[in-house]
């Protein structure tokens, strides 16, 4: 309810509103993008992107319900298409980044289940590792992770099934 | 890592340099962004849509105003112009038969503006219109012509010593009016009475001087009927008579167009003696 609040008074023109749906997002958004890039920079300039874009298109939201999944889906997008350039590598021996990637993920991250997650989720499929922290650190619903991933409901199904095999595989 | 406050201030940064606010104002967080300023827009454009409003409005109207100017100009007032400078003017005759062609032409004006209000006439209409006007011009132009070269009497009236004392051609108009038969033989005026009665059945003028010819004839019968029984009376042996002077007249048909300044009257020239 909440989110939906600050939503509606974003949508009449409350910027404030904006800044306190930005506050609300902007660490969880980084850190998911960080599952597929290792830089925080590079991250946190890809989370600014979503922003403006969530800005530009938000009449086209009738309320805050799918907002953190356009955040998602934006950055998933914008991150893959950079993984592989020299931009998404220039931090890869920064100390400060890795701190401050540490920082990031005790910031996000709550439980100590959810840390076990992600740590067990190194070195699987970047589908896989969406599926799983859409799921399982922001706790969104399969029919909002089918928006991200851009598949129907059945199809997420079966993905955090393979998923979770795969997981197992892994700690196992 | 950035804290709350920096990225939230490059967001808005972003935000600024590449948008506008949808209410085409300033956003509360500082100046609005680039971008194609509205509100200098809208009132150029507004300025621009009423101007082609007032065009499409006002411009038909113009120009059937300048079309109906073009319409006042019809033959109706030159027909008017012309008749009024040709020399028939002084001549009654012709003055009454200008009138009733004028009458004509307004009746048919009147009828064409009529039919033009009733049917918001065209551009083909108009000049269909004014083919017709020529038309009836040229009809009335023949007409006119025709009336001009009627035949014309020439009259010479001479002294007793044989001298011309009055020589002049005298239109029909001056003909038609005259009641100084006395100067005028009688069968030098049946004559020019059947050749003027001939003219207009060749030219199709008896509805314009068959009444005047009638009228005329009638007088001249009438004159002629009265004087011959007085010259019986007169022609007693006993009586005393004095010998009218002879006059020398002469008929003349004539199809000159050259009009006669001088309306003088017959009579007035006319010698007697006792």
């Amino acid at each position: 309810m909440y989110i939906e609040s600050l939503f509606e008074r974003f949508k009449n023109g409350d910027m404030y509103a904006f800044d306190d749906l930005i506050v609300e997002y902007k660490n969880n958004l980084i850190f998911f993008i960080t599952r597929f890039i290792n830089s925080v920079p590079l991250a946190e300039n890809i989370a600014k992107e979503a922003f403006v874009e969530l800005y530009r298109n938000r009449n086209k939201f009738e309320d805050g319900s799918h907002i953190k999944a356009y955040l998602c889906a934006y950055a998933r997008y914008r991150a893959l298409s950079l993984k592989d350039t020299p931009a998404a590598r220039a931090n890869d021996n920064d100390p400060i980044n890795a701190n401050d990637l540490i920082e990031l993920e005790n910031m996000v991250l709550t439980s100590d289940e959810q840390k076990f997650i992600v740590d067990s989720m190194k070195g699987l499929d970047d589908t896989y590792k969406t599926v799983l922290h859409l799921v399982y650190i922001e706790e969104m619903p399969y029919v909002e992770v089918g928006r991200v991933l851009r598949v129907d409901k059945e199809r997420v199904k079966d993905l955090v099934a393979k998923a979770k095999t795969a997981l197992k595989n892994n700690i196992q | 890592m950035e804290n709350n406050n920096d990225f939230l201030n490059s967001v808005h940064s972003e935000i600024d340099d590449n948008y506008i606010p949808d209410n085409g104002g300033n956003n509360g967080r500082g100046p609005s962004g680039g971008g194609v300023d509205l509100s200098k827009i809208l009132p150029i454009a507004a300025i621009l849509i009423a101007v082609v409003v007032l065009a499409i409005i006002f411009v038909p109207k113009i120009l059937e105003k300048i079309s109906g100017k073009e319409e006042d100009t019809t033959p109706t007032e030159s027909v008017t112009e012309t008749y009024t400078t040709e020399e028939y003017t002084t001549d009654p005759l012709w003055n009454e038969t200008t009138t009733e062609e004028i009458t004509t032409e307004e009746t048919t004006t009147e009828a064409e503006t009529t039919k033009k209000q009733h049917r918001e006439s065209t551009t083909t209409t108009t000049k269909k219109d004014k083919t017709t006007k020529t038309t009836t011009k040229v009809d009335s132009d023949a007409k006119v012509k025709a009336l001009q070269n009627i035949p014309k009497y020439r009259l010479v009236i001479k002294d007793d010593n044989g001298k011309t004392i009055y020589d002049k051609e005298l239109t029909w108009s001056e003909m038609s009016k005259t009641t100084k038969f006395g100067d005028i033989p009688e069968s030098e005026f049946n004559a020019y009475i059947a050749s003027v009665k001939k003219y207009a059945n060749d030219n199709d003028l008896n509805s314009e001087i068959g009444a005047s010819i009638d009228k005329l004839s009638k007088a001249a019968s009438d004159y002629y009927s009265k004087n011959s029984t007085t010259a019986k009376s007169s022609t007693d042996p006993t009586t005393t008579t004095t010998k009218e002077p002879e006059t020398s007249t002469t008929v003349k048909d004539s199809t000159n167009t050259t009009t006669d300044a001088d309306s003088g009257e017959v009579a007035a020239t006319t010698k007697k003696t006792a």
